[in-house]
């Protein structure tokens, strides 16, 4: 009888507390919801508030992006003869399909192109980027107008194949679209600031220095983009240093894929 | 026994729980202090850098510190290049080599014999050692590195200090040459709220080993002085070839004859005097008259033996290439600035030198005598 009783009064307060325990447990979620719940923006922000929270500087990532992104092409190693001949032909027959290249890649220029780099190898054969640029300078300095056409030609059509991009376009009869940044090259530079903003960077315009080498194919969407241009010099074997000029287009929206 | 219970009974239903009580003042100050946070903040969420914005400004001070560096590799290339021409056409000296030069050829070997010294040939030799090599290139590297960095300077906001740890190590890579600098200062980046400093450090090479190729090259070089001449062109043309070097199997073998003349020291020569055969006193005089006269030779000691020692002079210009399959010509080539012509070159890496040794013909020797008169005895 006695140790009926004695087990009862246990069992009457809950065998080890636990139900004591579970209702502080269930207080302090409640708690723990209550601060979550304030912290959450929205319930006691405003919008003002909110758009400081989430808002970021899109000018200031693009910037970064041109920079990183024209660093990353001169430190990209030159391919060898073999597959940059294999590069420039897929490029020409893109061309029959209406690709953005159709006005580069015509048979006549990627052959020219390929016998300047058959005969100048030193000016690639083993170097990066910015060294075929330095290259190029050597040869374009000593060439008359022929050899420099020559070398215009093999600068835009080499920077085309090496960093050419392809992006979902709907708009093309195939869907996507190839296309490769601005890029242009100052031989004799004043500055490192960027040469000239408003206005197509190879384009020929008054009283504008032309670029000694550029290359330029941009698909019709980016012809009115937004740009944010990236500068960086490059050493030349005459002690100078060349100016090399990089315009960084985000993909405009209607290449996003949808969600 | 049942009174005892009661008050035990009593106290487990209704106690005073102390745990509950502080458990609800620890949630309320926490609830206050989180609330009084929020509305109480310092700095107003309108007020503050956007998401990412003092990231994105971190990596904005990183892209600029990485124009300068990325500058300093690429100068370092081509400095490299441009050193490794250099090292190869002054024949692995800075300054000339000691033992003296012919035209572009710097003497690794050069024999010479002047009269101060007795006409014994006096051989010089030159050959540069390994730490020489490096040496040599690690100092044409510093001055054409120092350029670049200097034009770069010039224009850019962000200075290179250009401070290295000297000399610059030319680290032993198979095929490559390799040069470390390890800078002392570094570029500082300062923007608001940021100071980024980071060492201009590099570490770039060329496809060819240049020390390997100059100790082939000085290996051969010390086996040909003394040699004939057809033993010296098998000896070339043994070495053409091997390690991708070129030699030049049409050299110039040159061979001068010359001679040596010294003083050897004083010999006795003979003088021609007039004397008197016959002759007697004058008697009103008393002076002496001579009446037959005639000539005697006198020694006397006034000149000089010379000995001549002929000698032949033997003199080999070496020129060697770097074989290249790539290259238009079949030899590796560099872009390089020509002072003289104030022009950017394309030129062939090509290693330089000369050797020069005399032979001489002791049993050709002559010697004369050559006194004030002309007249031997």
């Amino acid at each position: 009888m006695k140790r009926e009783k004695m087990l009862f009064k246990r069992g009457k307060n809950g065998q080890f507390g636990l139900e004591k325990i579970f209702s502080y447990i269930i207080y302090g979620l409640a708690v723990m919801v209550f601060i979550v719940l304030v912290n959450l923006p929205g319930c006691i922000l405003d919008k003002g508030q909110l758009k400081a929270v989430i808002e970021s500087d899109a000018t200031l990532k693009a910037e970064v992006k041109a920079e990183a992104q024209l660093n990353s092409y001169l430190r990209a190693q030159m391919p060898d003869k073999a597959l940059l001949f294999e590069r420039l032909d897929w490029l020409k027959n893109k061309k029959k399909e209406g690709y953005v290249f159709a006005g580069q890649f015509d048979e006549g220029k990627v052959k020219r192109v390929k016998e300047f780099t058959d005969g100048n190898p030193e000016a690639y054969v083993g170097k990066d980027y910015s060294g075929f640029i330095s290259s190029l300078q050597a040869i374009y300095a000593v060439s008359n107008n022929d050899g420099k056409n020559r070398i215009k030609e093999a600068f835009e059509l080499v920077t085309a194949a090496m960093f050419f991009r392809s992006a979902r376009d709907k708009t093309q009869k195939i869907g996507h679209v190839l296309y490769a940044l601005p890029i242009a090259v100052d031989f004799d530079p004043k500055d490192l600031k960027p040469s000239r903003t408003d206005y197509s960077l190879c384009t020929l315009e008054k009283d504008f220095k032309e670029f000694e080498v550029c290359s330029d194919n941009r698909p019709y969407e980016l012809f009115y983009a937004k740009f944010w241009q990236a500068v960086q010099a490059v050493p030349l074997h005459d002690g100078g240093f060349a100016k090399v000029e990089l315009r960084y287009y985000p993909e405009p929206l209607s290449w996003l894929p949808k969600p | 026994m049942i009174k005892l219970r009661k008050p035990l009974m009593l106290k487990s239903k209704k106690g005073f729980d102390v745990y509950a009580v502080i458990i609800m003042i620890v949630g309320i100050w926490i609830l206050a202090f989180v609330t009084i946070s929020m509305f109480a903040k310092n700095n107003r969420l309108e007020t503050q850098l956007g998401l990412g914005e003092k990231q994105l400004g971190l990596l904005s001070t990183y892209a600029a510190a990485e124009k300068a560096l990325l500058f300093v590799d690429d100068s370092a290339k081509l400095a490299i290049e441009q050193a490794a021409y250099k090292y190869g056409k002054s024949g692995f000296y800075y300054s000339g080599a000691v033992c003296g030069s012919s035209g572009d050829f710097s003497y690794w070997a050069n024999d010479t014999i002047i009269p101060a010294d007795d006409c014994v040939p006096k051989t010089k030799q030159c050959y540069p050692d390994e730490p020489m090599l490096k040496w040599t290139l690690s100092t044409f590297f510093y001055y054409d590195l120092y350029d670049f960095i200097s034009s770069f300077n010039s224009v850019s906001k962000i200075e290179i200090p250009f401070n290295y740890e000297q000399p610059f190590t030319v680290s032993p890579v198979v095929g490559r040459t390799e040069i470390v600098g390890i800078s002392k200062e570094p570029v500082a980046i300062t923007a608001p709220n940021v100071k980024y400093e980071v060492k201009p450090s590099f570490r770039e090479s060329i496809a060819r080993d240049v020390i390997g190729d100059g100790v082939s090259v000085v290996a051969v070089a010390r086996q040909l002085a003394g040699e004939k001449e057809k033993d010296a062109r098998s000896l070339v043309k043994a070495a053409d070839g091997t390690g991708g070097l070129d030699w030049n199997e049409k050299f110039d073998y040159s061979k001068a004859e010359s001679s040596c003349t010294y003083a050897i020291g004083s010999c006795a020569c003979c003088e021609t005097v007039e004397t008197c055969e016959e002759g007697e006193d004058d008697p009103d005089t008393g002076e002496f008259v001579c009446k037959k006269k005639g000539t005697s030779e006198v020694p006397v000691d006034d000149g000089t033996e010379y000995r001549t020692v002929p000698y032949d002079s033997f003199d080999i210009p070496m020129s060697v290439k770097v074989n290249d399959p790539d290259s238009g010509t079949g030899h590796r080539q560099f872009f390089i600035y020509d002072e003289a012509a104030k022009k950017v070159v394309l030129k062939e890496l090509e290693y330089k030198f000369a050797v020069n040794w005399v032979e001489d013909h002791p049993e050709d020797s002559s010697t004369s005598c050559l006194c004030g008169t002309g007249h031997p005895c």
